[in-house]
């Protein structure tokens, strides 16, 4: 094999595969990457068995073949040359990197050892989203999502195609939100489905992609596929049943509070400097229907209290969150506006944007 | 050779014939999920689409050779992702440590309760009452009124799915309603009961566990006949139930069958439990099914019409979690599919649901069945004898064969003794008649075929 790559692209490449290169101690040939030359297409592959990456890139190749470098070590190299074209080529199992003015000779491992990457059978069918959207849509509900594998079925984001439209749900049992993508954000060939997608991969995606402008999704009955034009990863799915969350939104408030999501935002910051292991500040509305009060009082250091004016309507309340969960759901919104929905101090509560009515946060309070 | 027995000795072949890496990595955590005898079929589970494929690409030629070492009469290896194989344990103790530790409430898994292991969708509210069931639930009404003077203690059986836990936990969420906190109420199954005594006698911590059933003012057991059999656990059971019976305290226990009819449960635990009030729960009538479905449909707010409705209530007459199933089968069709069901789309839902899976039951299996569930013996049910202890059952068993087997008449006399078909065909007709006109008998049968398809 032998190829000469752009630095840039080069450099572009390793970014994106350097996200699924595993640490393996029982198959160290997972700290490489694999690199294809073939019909004209440069393509880098890395997994560590739980996700595939593989990234597609302009070069000239000269002899077809593939090689499989370790990545770190390859890596520094390129970083720290300074020319233009490099030249990769493999012989006699020693991959020569060269280019004006260096030469490394870097020994390499079997391309037949690489881990054989999964594919989907049945291309045919795919949902196509712009690219944005959706990594906006999964930064939103990733926020929610349960890190831990306590409950497998919670450790991911559930994916919902049903009735035209395309809901992605994130909970840790705590809080949960959803978004909804309506039917003209997206286009599917795809029977109605719904499946949970590992918060892992979910991670690389939003950070993937960046310049593609439209990703196609495609999946079978155990894995799941991102592509963009010269982007790919690959993952399982979690198998199990995604609790039916429809049902712990309430349906209707008692209280709704209209406020500014900054000013919202800084009070819970502030006061939190004051609350407890639990992460727990007191949420109550002020006595003429004017302000809400945010405060948290620790016996040891001191107490401090935040009114921000608001928009109340219906009863008063008063109630205990923690400030943590609040805050993220402040960050799903894009607009100034937002309300923050009560009906007692046990029962769930709800954050939402007036102008975003596609998007909703749920956030159970901390028993008094 | 049993299943996993092979796949073990599979892997001790080839664990010598590759690395030790590649065995860790891509074998280690793989299982034998299924082997279809038929096709000499071998399905491999594996923990991810990785170590499928390369299993699939790279041991499959290894695999075979050694699998039909130990077993010539499999003729192919096919994998599949088992995803439960894959499990980490190491993070489950911290996130479990860090979650008991925050007064955080949760949004979604409220439902059982851990200390009573009630469910609290299970209500009176939401119990329909009928002829079938009439007397057990106004026992255990009776029974919130006055804990532990009036029924003690009340025995309910009644078939599979026939809504005996829906009773048992109903009457425990009731009384904890009724009393809040000054009635402690225990409900459990009986496997829990079995494995509580075995910890216990394990950790010779029986103390503990004997202070955790006998503080109890209510004691809910749920499918007591499953503790028949096992002495250490009965007779713990005793004890425990000595002591609640003699404080007053209540005891509530379910079974699939009577007393009487749990053939390895001892003489004194039986007497016992016939001394309290004994209720049964039969199949629901026609009424009473409709009544399920229609409670149903309004809770959840959907319209289904009513011919609908009445045809799965003709239709799916054993039980009543089969009755649920289908009807939730509809919904889905009605409200995600968009479509109308008709009555041919209804059969083929039901024939979904209900899977009878007559596949694997023979003519031989049953006349045991047969023969076992009567306590006769399986050689006398071919015999010439026309004792009637004997007659009974084998009219049963050729009832059975047509049914689920279809066999021809003349098939199914020469099965049992080189009999006449016209003998078969009467014994058909007989059975079914009963059936109609007996609700005990039928009771029988369904418990007859329950044993075939359990078997």
């Amino acid at each position: 094999m032998k190829l000469i790559i752009l630095r840039t692209n080069l450099l572009e490449a390793l970014a994106s595969v350097e996200r699924a290169i595993g640490e393996n101690l029982n198959l160290p040939i997972l700290k490489n990457f694999l690199l294809r030359a073939f019909g004209g297409k440069i393509e880098f592959v890395s997994t560590n068995l739980e996700i595939a990456v593989e990234y597609q890139t302009a070069g000239k190749i000269i002899d077809e073949g593939d090689v499989t470098i370790p990545f770190s070590v390859f890596y520094s190299i390129v970083r720290n040359l300074n020319t233009e074209r490099i030249t990769i080529e493999r012989e006699n199992n020693k991959v020569m990197v060269t280019s004006d003015n260096y030469e490394g000779v870097i020994e390499d491992d079997d391309p037949k050892e690489f881990p054989i990457i999964p594919r989907i059978t049945d291309m045919s069918r795919f949902l196509k989203i712009k690219t944005e959207r959706l990594k906006d849509v999964l930064r939103g509900v990733s926020l929610s999502v349960q890190y831990s594998t306590i409950r497998p079925e919670i450790s991911g984001v559930y994916f919902n195609q049903s009735n035209g439209a395309l809901r992605f749900v994130g909970t840790d049992s705590f809080r949960l939100s959803e978004i909804v993508v309506e039917e003209s954000g997206f286009s599917s060939t795809m029977d109605d489905f719904s499946l949970i997608v590992p918060i892992r991969t979910i991670q690389e995606v939003v950070r993937m992609f960046n310049g593609a402008e439209e990703l196609s999704i495609f999946t079978d009955s155990n894995q799941i596929l991102f592509e963009s034009e010269n982007e790919k990863i690959i993952s399982r799915i979690i198998d199990g049943s995604f609790p039916d969350y429809q049902s712990v939104i309430p349906k209707g408030f008692k209280t709704n509070v209209v406020l500014d999501k900054e000013e919202f935002s800084n009070s819970l910051k502030l006061v939190s400097t004051f609350s407890g292991k639990a992460n727990d500040v007191n949420v109550r509305t002020g006595e003429n229907g004017k302000f809400l009060e945010i405060s948290a009082s620790d016996s040891a250091l001191g107490k401090s209290v935040y009114k921000i004016p608001a928009k109340i309507k219906g009863d008063g309340f008063n109630a205990i969150f923690n400030w943590r969960y609040l805050l993220d759901g402040l960050k799903i919104y894009q607009n100034d506006e937002i309300s923050l929905n009560v009906n007692s101090s046990d029962k769930p509560a709800e954050i939402t944007s007036p102008k975003e009515p596609n998007a909703i946060y749920i956030v159970m309070p901390i028993k008094g | 050779m049993e299943e996993q027995e092979i796949w073990k000795n599979v892997l001790g072949d080839i664990e010598l014939q590759i690395s030790k890496p590649n065995f860790l990595t891509w074998l280690k955590n793989s299982q034998m999920v299924g082997l279809n005898r038929k096709d000499g079929v071998v399905m491999v589970g594996l923990p991810n689409n990785f170590a499928k494929e390369w299993v699939k690409s790279r041991y499959h030629k290894l695999i075979l050779t050694s699998i039909r070492n130990l077993d010539g009469s499999i003729k192919n290896v096919d994998y599949v992702v088992v995803s439960s194989v894959h499990q980490n344990p190491e993070n489950k103790k911290i996130s479990s440590q860090q979650q008991n530790n925050t007064p955080q409430s949760s949004l979604i898994d409220v439902k059982v309760d851990s200390k009573t292991n009630l469910n609290p969708k299970y209500t009176f509210a939401n119990y329909i009452v009928g002829s079938s069931n009439e007397l057990a639930t106004a026992a255990s009404q009776a029974i919130v009124k006055s804990i532990g003077k009036k029924y003690n203690p009340l025995f309910i059986y009644g078939g599979v799915g026939l809504g005996k836990t829906h009773l048992l936990q109903a009457t425990g969420n009731e009384i904890m309603n009724r009393y809040k906190n000054a009635v402690s109420v225990l409900y459990i199954s009986s496997e829990k009961f079995i494995n509580d005594v075995v910890w216990a006698l394990r950790n010779r911590r029986t103390d503990d566990m004997k202070k955790k059933y006998r503080d109890v003012d209510v004691l809910i057991i749920d499918d007591i006949q499953f503790i028949g059999g096992k002495a250490a656990t009965e007779q713990e059971f005793f004890y425990t139930f000595n002591t609640l019976y003699e404080n007053n305290k209540q005891i509530i226990i379910s079974s699939d069958r009577p007393p009487t009819a749990i053939p390895t449960l001892e003489e004194r635990l039986r007497s016992r439990f016939e001394g309290g009030m004994i209720a049964d729960i039969t199949y629901p009538d026609y009424e009473m099914r409709l009544a399920i479905l229609k409670t149903k449909a309004q809770n959840q707010s959907i319209f289904i019409e009513d011919a609908i409705l009445e045809q799965i209530a003709s239709k799916v007459q054993r039980n009543i979690r089969e009755l649920e199933g289908v009807f939730n089968k509809v919904v889905f069709y009605e409200q995600y599919k968009n479509q109308k069901i008709d009555g041919k789309k209804l059969d083929e839902i039901i024939g979904e649901a209900i899977q009878i899976t007559p596949k694997n039951i023979t003519a031989g299996d049953i006349v045991r069945i047969v023969a076992e569930f009567f306590e006769v013996p399986v050689t006398d049910m071919t015999t010439k004898s026309r004792k009637q202890e004997i007659v009974e059952p084998r009219q049963i068993a050729m009832f059975l064969m047509r049914d689920i087997l279809k066999l021809s008449f003349p098939h199914i006399g020469e099965k049992l003794g080189k009999r006449d078909h016209t003998t078969a065909i009467h014994a058909c007709e007989k059975i079914s008649q009963e059936i109609t006109q007996n609700p005990a008998f039928n009771q029988k049968i369904m418990l007859i075929r329950e044993r075939l398809y359990k078997m």
